[in-house]
């Protein structure tokens, strides 16, 4: 009787895994449709723009056209040494801020989790801080910091620190009691508690924060660039602009958000490496 | 009681009936517990949960707490466990003060508590990993767990992959892995369908059953069908204020059959008995509650 009813549940469940295995056949053929799409709207929306030009329906000295745009971009921009050597100041500048933020915002969210009175006591002081219009700070700090790598950075960290802050903490509200009471039901400290249910559970959250605190290191770094900076591609965009050669500044804007595509990629793989035991 | 019958128990006494002080693991003395909740009116509603409960469990005896919900009886689990503290009265288990995370109690919950992020094995060694036990006693002990729960081959599954059963097996595993001569039980099959709970009731009696010696286990339940399957001591609690109503033997013979012991008539018989002891606290606990809400 007893080995029948586990058996029974058992076979069950083979059958779930066939149909598991239907499911991700069709899941395919799904995507696969969905790219097609995704292709064919692009290609409608860059027809549509280069006609909106060439048929002067808008001002092409101001929407430019993408012939102009990729061809700048894919002819002498690549080619030459101006667009790389801003990328190159930027991207640094975006690492190290995306870095110092998450690390500094994780941080300070895990110690608000695991004691509960630091956020209380803090929580006016973070409300009131993350309500700054810290983008608008840009020229203040530029005239703290200089000019340099220095400025853009503090400017971004100062974006970055409080999203990370606030969606770990929330990932750390979400803990399921039921796990921490059986944790202490076993004897776990709370730090064992604290590495084994309280972290894993915050983790989709952390996550989703990192993947919004990338988009904003980009926004942070170009936008210290474009008030004032010797590198980067946000001078550069900036440059061209008071220049009026829009082409180039889209095709700066177009191979910016290449990377930052490239890079958000990149972290929803790590993503659904780390996340894999949510997907199934 | 009837003489020859199919599922009596032919020993009059069970080992330990609380009779001889030198089996008893368990000892609750004049326990009462009481809280606050908010009402309607802004002030506070005094509940008294436990009135004085007074019992003991015997080494190696299967005893079920049922009452109508509300009556105290996770409170009194909890205690025991150590995970609270009860208002006033003693609870001593094993010779000791009841604390959170002793290595002789081993505590189930309601809900299975399954780690979402850790595969089935690495959720049945988590606990003995709080335990201490070391890592290869650890994969061995799981593996035969999983084996005797009818989980072999989902050794690497994540809970999200396993139905609500086969989840609760796991939580079994998991229990009966840290090898704890004393089991707390709230309520395991509490949210299971009849037919899983059936098949789980069995399983976790051939698992008690097994063992050299034999687990003491409590166990809550609002089930009692469940309880006199189970228990070799049903003890019924009445509802605001929570009391021992009654504390009645089952003396149904072991190893038990919970399928076939249903259409015996000697069921039936203890069935009904302890049904008039709660049936009469489920009907009163309406009125009774209405009057803790005034």
């Amino acid at each position: 009787m007893q080995v029948e009813a586990s058996v029974l549940s058992i076979s069950g469940n083979a059958h779930k895994v066939r149909r598991a295995t239907v499911a991700r056949r069709s899941r395919s053929r799904r995507r696969m449709v969905i790219l097609a799409c995704q292709v064919l709207v692009a290609v409608v929306a860059l027809l549509i723009w280069q006609l909106c030009a060439t048929e002067k329906l808008l001002d092409p000295t101001v929407i430019s056209s993408p012939g102009a745009v990729f061809g700048y971009l894919f002819g002498e921009a690549l080619e030459g040494r101006e667009l790389w050597i801003n990328t190159y100041y930027t991207m640094i500048a975006t690492v190290i801020s995306f870095g110092v933020g998450s690390v500094l915002g994780i941080a300070a969210g895990l110690i608000c989790v695991q004691f509960p009175i630091l956020e209380e006591i803090g929580d006016p002081f973070v409300t009131l801080m993350n309500s700054f219009p810290r983008i608008a700070l840009a020229p203040l700090f530029v005239v703290w910091f200089g000019i340099g790598v220095l400025s853009k950075v503090v400017l971004a960290v100062s974006v970055i620190f409080f999203i990370l802050m606030l969606t770990t903490i929330a990932g750390g509200r979400g803990v399921d009691r039921n796990l921490i009471a059986l944790c202490r039901s076993l004897g776990a400290g709370p730090w064992k508690i604290f590495g084994s249910i309280t972290l894993p559970s915050a983790a989709p959250s952390i996550f989703a924060g990192l993947k919004l605190g990338l988009i904003y290191a980009f926004l942070g770094v170009i936008v210290g660039e474009m008030i004032a900076s010797e590198h980067g591609l946000g001078q550069e965009a900036m440059k061209y602009s008071n220049l009026f050669q829009m082409n180039r500044v889209l095709a700066v804007l177009f191979f910016l958000a290449t990377i930052t595509t490239l890079l958000a990629t990149i972290m929803t793989m790590i993503e659904r490496h780390v996340l894999r035991w949510q997907r199934l | 009681m009837k003489q020859q019958s199919a599922i009596l128990e032919t020993l009059p006494e069970l080992p330990g009936d609380g009779k001889s002080a030198a089996s008893v693991v368990l000892r609750i003395e004049s326990v009462s517990h009481e809280y606050y909740l908010d009402s309607a009116g802004g002030g506070e509603t005094r509940v008294h949960a436990l009135d004085d409960i007074s019992f003991t469990v015997g080494q190696g005896e299967f005893v079920s707490l049922v009452g109508p919900s509300g009556c105290g009886k996770t409170t009194l689990l909890n205690s025991i466990a150590g995970l609270n503290t009860v208002g006033s009265g003693a609870i001593t288990l094993a010779g000791q003060p009841p604390r959170a995370g002793r290595n002789d109690v081993a505590y189930m919950f309601a809900t299975d508590c399954l780690l979402p992020w850790r595969r089935t094995i690495d959720n049945v060694t988590f606990a003995m990993e709080v335990r201490g036990v070391p890592q290869a006693e650890r994969r061995d002990r799981a593996r035969h767990l999983l084996d005797r729960v009818g989980l072999a081959g989902f050794e690497m599954a994540y809970p999200s992959q396993l139905s609500r059963g086969m989840r609760q097996r796991a939580a079994l595993a998991r229990t009966f892995a840290l090898k704890s001569p004393i089991l707390l039980m709230d309520e395991p099959f509490g949210a299971l369908d009849a037919q899983t709970k059936l098949i789980l009731e069995q399983l976790l009696l051939s698992l008690w059953e097994e063992g050299e010696q034999r687990t003491t286990v409590l166990f809550v339940t609002h089930d009692l069908h469940e309880a006199v399957i189970l228990s070799d001591r049903v003890l019924v609690f009445s509802r605001s204020p929570g009391r021992l109503k009654a504390d009645t033997r089952i003396p149904f013979r072991r190893p038990r059959d919970p399928l076939g012991m249903q259409g015996t008539s000697d069921y039936h018989e203890v069935f009904s008995k302890l049904w008039a002891d709660l049936g009469t606290e489920l009907l009163s606990s309406t009125s009774s509650a209405a009057g803790a809400v005034r």
